[in-house]
């Protein structure tokens, strides 16, 4: 169900990449105010030396340290999470965070609605791995994949979390939206599929932050392809959950709108109904 | 995933082609067309309502074959509303066509629009998922469709629930108990057979609802064409078919009669009459066709007449069958192009068919033009005798001098009816002395009773000297279990029946010890599938003679 594949160019050299790098670190030096986190959000695998050469991981790696950064975030599948890797952040000057799309903890979510291609096992590994070694992980879950109704993608998410509570530092939750080219499209084109509410993250992160556990979400897009709810409360929601996510403050999202019975519907009914009730 | 094991009972107690009123029986029972009521904890949640809906077997065929609504007893379709019609359509024949028994639950699709037709299409068990959804979404349902509740000022509805004012939770209320009215009124319609006519009148509420009964129509004519003994509809029905929609042109019914009455039809004259309908069935009970009768006398005998109609075309030997006996069409004098050709087209081929010498039109206005059309596709030709009024004494009496002037074969008119009646419902001659008032007619073969017209299905209703013909050509016949049954056979008791059998049919059942004749109230597919319910309504009955 990922779209990233028509977003994909062979022809991105190691070069480029830097390039890109040195690029946007200049339009931070413009701003004079040097970061504290680096997040580079490959779409990929950090680690992979087929996307991001060691050489370049090197040479990144080196410059974030000649300005000081506190803590670098990447993303990886679990299965570049090798011990040849990781060596190359010892000792270095940073924090190292590494993001790993879990999507679901449940293998019939991850395996058959999500098809992502690796076993909780090897997430697991991946995860105790980094820990020992001393960095932080993250993980992503997926609210909504394909075939969920909106009140089981928040009881996914949840479960998901709370099972992976002892083996990460901190939870990203993603709700899903429309990518072009993808399964997901084709069902939403049909009304048979609408990206999540906003309120179901809002849910999902209170559940989850009562866990005692850090969790994160910031909604991306804008509009029907993207988590909404009825239109009129989408930026203060979304706004709520990315000042949430600072701050780790329920009351932050405290909130309320005229949506919030539709919502309530939907979370009710779309389980039998297996398509959305509201779009 | 695993199926879901919940014990489902069926229990037929009327049905109207594939509509039914049935009991279902879960922990609770249930008569259905039934409405659940999703503002409460029902039992039906505990059904496994599966994954992928069923509108998605398109898009992901392979998740949507693992991942589907499984449950043993019950088919619970999921995503119609988001479904095209003719997939929608599709979805649940196919489903009808394997079991004529097993319910089928359309989960979130009823509207008060579409109900009644998803009813005759076969689905028992609806729910208020939309009514509650559509409510929040600030709509109100009506019989004729949505009306945004911002826009109404008062409510057209004297429901409890209007009379306290449209909040939200009212609404609910409301437009649920317009499903249940629905619901309730296509059950008296069932009971009444005559939920079709309705179907047709609500099809007209919009272009989609009109687009699936068209292809509901389309699929059981290719069934008929092509003689699918399963095809579920009746041949014979007690209620009266409208002709008031283009769809009631392709009511099942009449599909069936144009395709049967053409293979049957074998007139025993070269001269054919052609004459106008009459709004009293059957026609030769009209005054018309009693006037015109009586004006040419014995000139008539032995003379076949055809009577135009529309959309009807139907030979007078055929005149007792359904629905050529029980139908009313709207008569303004106006025929619309569609009509004339239709109804040419039909009257070419039964000339055709009857491979007739002489033609004589005794019509006038619209049915001229329908004639006229009908011999330029048969490539034959006519005179026509009336000019005018056809009851005007010139008409009449031209009628009479070409009457007399024609061919005529020798026939008794009755005996004809008996003979093409049996052979339009059983597939066999049938011979013997008639008696009785027209249209009550008997036919006897020496003292015995053959068969006698039922007037009120328009078929025939055989007596054992038929019933053991059937018997002995294993058609319309029912195998029960070794009891003397009583007023009526009920579905575990038969142990095969002809798969031929529709609703409303006149059967055959028999056992070692006895034979009797009594109106199919299943499908015969169905009464031996069906562990409960209303198989055959007993006629009569006796011990075998042998015996």
């Amino acid at each position: 169900m990922c779209g990233y594949i028509r977003d994909t160019d062979p022809g991105v050299t190691q070069q480029d990449l830097l390039k890109q790098f040195y690029s946007a670190l200049s339009a931070l030096a413009e701003k004079s105010d040097v970061p504290d986190v680096v997040k580079i959000f490959t779409s990929g695998s950090y680690f992979d030396s087929r996307e991001v050469s060691k050489d370049t991981r090197e040479k990144i790696s080196l410059k974030l340290e000649e300005l000081e950064i506190k803590k670098l975030i990447v993303e990886s599948r679990p299965e570049f999470v090798t011990e040849e890797v990781l060596d190359e952040f010892d000792g270095r000057k940073f924090q190292l965070e590494v993001g790993i799309g879990l999507e679901s903890a449940s293998d019939f979510v991850r395996d058959i609605l999500v098809n992502k291609g690796f076993t909780f096992q090897e997430f697991e590994d991946a995860a105790k791995f980094l820990r020992h070694r001393g960095f932080r992980v993250k993980a992503y879950l997926l609210l909504k994949p394909p075939f969920l109704s909106e009140s089981e993608a928040i009881a996914d998410v949840v479960h998901s979390a709370v099972r992976i509570k002892k083996l990460v530092d901190v939870v990203s939750i993603n709700p899903t939206n429309v990518q072009k080219g993808t399964l997901v499209e084709r069902l939403w084109e049909r009304k048979l599929y609408r990206p999540p509410w906003l309120w179901s993250a809002v849910e999902a992160v209170k559940q989850i932050r009562n866990e005692g556990i850090e969790v994160i979400c910031h909604p991306v897009g804008r509009g029907k392809r993207s988590p909404h709810n009825c239109g009129k409360c989408d930026d203060v929601v979304s706004k709520a959950l990315r000042k949430f996510s600072l701050y780790q403050d329920l009351n932050i999202l405290d909130l309320k709108c005229w949506c919030m019975e539709e919502w309530i519907k939907a979370v009710e009914l779309e389980r039998f109904s297996r398509i959305p009730l509201f779009h | 995933m695993e199926i879901n094991e919940f014990r489902i009972n069926v229990s037929l107690i009327k049905r109207d082609s594939a509509a039914r009123i049935a009991e279902i029986r879960l922990e609770n029972s249930y008569v259905t067309p039934y409405v659940i009521d999703f503002t409460k904890e029902n039992e039906f949640m505990k059904l496994d309502f599966g994954v992928v809906p069923d509108a998605a077997s398109d898009i992901a065929p392979e998740l949507y074959e693992a991942l589907k609504a499984r449950n043993k007893g019950i088919e619970v379709l999921t995503g119609l509303k988001a479904m095209p019609a003719r997939r929608v359509v599709e979805l649940i024949t196919s489903i009808k066509k394997e079991s004529a028994v097993k319910p089928i639950y359309a989960v979130a699709a009823a509207t008060p629009s579409n109900l009644p037709i998803l009813a005759y299409l076969g689905v028992d068990i609806f729910d208020n998922i939309l009514a509650i959804s559509r409510a929040y979404e600030g709509f109100y349902f009506t019989p004729w469709g949505e009306l945004e509740v911002s826009s109404i000022s008062n409510p057209p509805c004297q429901c409890e629930a209007c009379r306290e004012g449209l909040d939200v939770e009212n609404v609910v209320r409301h437009n649920t108990a317009m499903l249940q009215n629905e619901a309730m009124l296509v059950r008296e319609l069932i009971k009444r057979e005559e939920l079709r006519n309705y179907v047709e009148m609500k099809c007209k509420a919009s272009p989609e609802l009109t687009v699936m009964l068209r292809i509901a129509d389309d699929q059981l004519k290719a069934y008929i064409n092509a003689k699918y003994q399963k095809a579920r509809f009746q041949r014979f029905r007690r209620s009266t078919a409208y002709f008031n929609t283009i769809e009631s042109f392709s009511k099942p019914e009449v599909t069936y009669f144009f395709q049967r009455s053409a293979e049957v039809y074998s007139p025993k004259s070269k001269t054919v009459l052609l004459l106008p309908c009459s709004a009293r069935k059957p026609y030769l009970t009209s005054k018309t066709h009693r006037t015109i009768r009586n004006a040419v006398g014995r000139l008539i005998r032995g003379v076949n007449e055809i009577i135009i109609s529309s959309p009807l075309v139907v030979p007078r030997e055929l005149e007792l069958v359904y629905p050529a006996i029980n139908y009313d069409t709207p008569v303004t004098g106006y025929w619309s192009e569609e009509e004339i050709n239709f109804v040419a087209e039909r009257l070419a081929s039964i000339l055709i068919k009857g491979e007739f010498e002489t033609i004589i039109a005794h019509v006038e206005g619209g049915y001229s033009k329908a004639v006229e059309k009908a011999l330029s596709i048969a490539g034959m030709d006519c005179i026509f005798t009336a000019e005018g009024n056809v009851l005007s004494s010139e008409s009449l009496s031209r009628l009479r001098l070409e009457l007399e002037k024609a061919d005529k074969g020798a026939f008794d008119l009755y005996e004809e009816i008996f003979r093409h009646a049996c052979l339009y419902q059983f597939g066999m001659e049938v011979g013997g002395r008639p008696r009785g008032r027209y249209p009550e007619l008997e036919l006897f073969d020496q003292r015995l009773r053959v068969a006698r017209i039922d007037a009120r299905y328009g078929c025939l209703e055989p007596d054992f000297m038929l019933a053991e013909k059937l018997l002995e050509l294993d058609r319309y016949a029912v195998k029960i279990d070794d009891f003397d049954p009583k007023g009526t056979i009920f579905a575990p008791a038969v142990l095969e029946a002809d798969s031929r059998i529709k609703p409303g049919d006149y059967v055959v059942f028999y056992n070692s010890t006895m034979i009797g004749v009594g109106r199919a109230l299943m499908f015969g597919d169905e009464m031996v599938e069906a562990t409960k319910g209303y198989a055959v309504e007993v006629r009569r009955k006796r011990r075998n003679r042998e015996q």
